[in-house]
């Protein structure tokens, strides 16, 4: 008995009506994850044991009527630390790292009866555009086994697209949520920077990570975002922005809502049915009432070099804890201090890693840092005014969430430049903190195209009632791949 | 240190000297510099992965000298995208950590102390 197709809503109502157990519904989830994991590969863990016994508290204690997420499974990236639960963000250097302590949003989770499932695979420290960065496997796309998922948020993406789970938690740092919600077909957003706490994230690029939700609809995705929101006194970077009721525009018409589309998310670089696709997505947002006029983001282009100095110098300085002393990895042969620490980092962390590391630590180096770090910080500002300026006159900005759709399992990871140049839709938003999602917006060539919006600062209803709008006229979030039926 | 007109000093400045004649950034991004920022980054490779590693390296730093087109005179760098306004709580102790519990995860601990290797293979001190 499955129950992959109900959204948290219907879900909520079973469980109240005691049509179905909470522990009912966690076997029925690690069914679903078990009938499709050997395809998959999503998970680095699934938690059966801590599963079911926090299913018999909820049942024990009984569901809350008024709490919507009581007794709801779902899967959490493996960079985003449990408490007992073994944390590793796909790496080597973290394996066996039992953590001591719950991130933030795990205690939100916790405490409103959320059902962990398992901790969901990724590019190893989030660092890379489709889950091929893993050290332990590569997850596979729903819709096509030979495909990647995209990345970094691999396993949390492909884990909702092929019903293993309703529900999980991304990270996104240059665009590790809407790209894999692009290539899967489902719903995936990056919150404004501060919207979510950052505490007990395993830290990737402070100025640029976000937690955020996946999900198959876009209200059900607004009501993840609900129970992770808000202010944290142990993240110094947390918003005391009042969190709103996400889903309050949602159903409303989106008559006169002005909506940018960017020149430069249109220009060559990206793949002419994607282009169609979302082009297509853009007039029917117009025959809902909405205003859809072309702008210009002029230092777009800038984006994907700027993140990168940036987003490495970060890592460089966040992935220096990682030195065999405290916790994870220590090197065997090792004869005096510092073979604890180059050895350690050096066997312990992947390819990938290690060359953003040495990127961030070039970048900020005497005699570079001007010209790479303080440069890039420069055109950062200014790629984050072009969006203010755009921002004055419109409500959204739409494009294309990738320039392609999925591709071929190990044909891209030889080549960092090309990967690096697939997020340049995506990491713009990084850069300004803003609010983005990536929902289903047709096909090409048999595989999802993901269409973005992106909002003011704190506007994540905006998005939401967009969003809704378009999914409720439209039928792709309805397609399934076959292994979502299984 | 005389300061040009419109730059900062980077306190890191005094130790790159070996690189003050490399201000612009060529990209003749050579092994030596490749084998100088690993000792930063506490980072070694094999010596038959160097020139690949500084190959790939040099393709990316191509990639990102782009940002040389931009004119930024006068534009103010951006740190970060926070709210940024310093939160105070009251000057009053609260609970830590565990001890134990965040010794855990250590490999080796000798009495509460985390053990570690001597500095140098002889056991003595730099």
């Amino acid at each position: 008995m499955t129950y992959n197709d109900k959204t948290i809503k219907e879900l909520h109502e079973l469980l109240v009506k005691k049509e179905i157990s909470a522990v009912e519904l966690t076997k029925a989830t690690l069914a679903d994850i078990d009938a499709r994991e050997s395809a998959i590969g999503a998970f680095l863990n699934i938690t059966s044991a801590e599963a079911l016994k926090a299913a018999q508290a909820v049942d024990g204690r009984g569901v809350r009527a008024d709490v919507l997420a009581d007794g709801i499974p779902l899967a959490v990236k493996d960079n985003i630390v449990t408490k007992d639960i073994e944390t590793t963000a796909a790496s080597k250097i973290l394996k066996t790292w039992i953590p001591p302590y719950n991130a933030t949003v795990v205690e939100q989770l916790y405490d409103k009866g959320m059902i962990i499932v398992g901790k969901a695979n990724m590019d190893e420290f989030a660092m890379g555009g489709s889950g091929e960065n893993s050290a332990v496997k590569s997850t596979h796309n729903a819709w096509d086994l030979d495909k990647v998922p995209g990345g970094s948020s691999s396993g949390s993406a492909a884990s909702v697209a092929s019903g293993q789970v309703r529900l999980s938690l991304g990270s996104d740092t240059g665009g590790s949520i809407r790209q894999p919600a692009a290539f899967n077909g489902i719903v995936g957003l990056k919150p404004t920077y501060g919207r979510v706490s950052r505490f007990g994230l395993i830290a990737f690029g402070s100025s640029l990570d976000q937690i955020g939700p996946f999900s198959q609809t876009v209200e059900e995705n607004a009501e993840l975002l609900q129970v992770i929101s808000g202010y944290d006194a142990k993240d110094s970077t947390s918003s005391d922005v009042d969190v709103p009721d996400f889903t309050s525009k949602i159903g409303q018409d989106i008559k006169g809502l002005k909506i940018a589309l960017p020149k430069e998310y249109f220009g060559e670089g990206i793949d002419e049915k994607v282009k169609a696709q979302i082009l297509a997505a853009a007039k029917h947002l117009e025959s809902l009432g909405a205003i859809v006029e072309e702008v210009s983001l002029p230092h777009s282009k800038y984006g994907v070099a700027v993140y990168y100095i940036i987003a490495s110098s970060e890592a460089s300085s966040n992935l220096q804890r990682f030195d065999g002393i405290r916790y994870g990895y220590r090197a065997d042969h090792i004869e005096n201090l510092e073979d604890v620490y180059v050895k350690s980092r050096s066997e312990g962390f992947g390819e990938e890693v290690k060359r953003r590391i040495m990127l961030g630590t070039f970048s900020l180096s005497a005699g570079y840092y001007d010209a790479y770090f303080k440069k890039a910080g420069q055109v950062r500002t200014m790629i984050i005014d072009d969006f203010n300026k755009v921002f004055e006159k419109y409500d959204l900005i739409l494009g294309p969430t990738a320039p392609t759709v999925a591709y071929d399992l190990g044909t891209q990871s030889h080549n960092p430049v090309a990967m690096y140049l697939a997020d340049l839709l995506t990491i713009p938003v990084n850069l300004a903190g803003l609010p983005g999602i990536s929902i289903p917006a047709g096909f090409a060539d048999g595989l999802p195209v993901g269409m973005q919006l992106i909002g003011k600062r704190y506007d994540e209803a905006t998005i939401y009632q967009a969003a809704a709008a378009f999914e409720a006229t439209t039928d792709y979030h309805k397609q399934q791949p076959v292994i979502f039926n299984k | 240190m005389k300061l040009e007109k419109g730059r900062q000093i980077c306190p890191l400045e005094n130790e790159g000297v070996r690189f003050a004649h490399k201000q612009k950034m060529a990209n003749n991004l050579t092994k030596e510099d490749v084998k100088h920022v690993a000792q930063l980054a506490k980072l070694e490779f094999p010596e038959n992965e160097i020139q690949g590693f500084t190959d790939t390296l040099g393709k990316i730093i191509d990639m990102i000298e782009t940002l040389n087109e931009v004119d930024t005179t006068g534009v103010e760098f951006t740190m970060n995208v926070a709210d940024n306004e310093s939160r105070m709580r009251e000057d009053v102790a609260i609970a830590g950590w565990n001890r134990d519990e965040l010794l855990k995860n250590v490999p080796t601990t000798e009495n509460g102390f985390i053990q570690v290797p001597a500095m140098l293979a002889d056991g003595g001190d730099a």
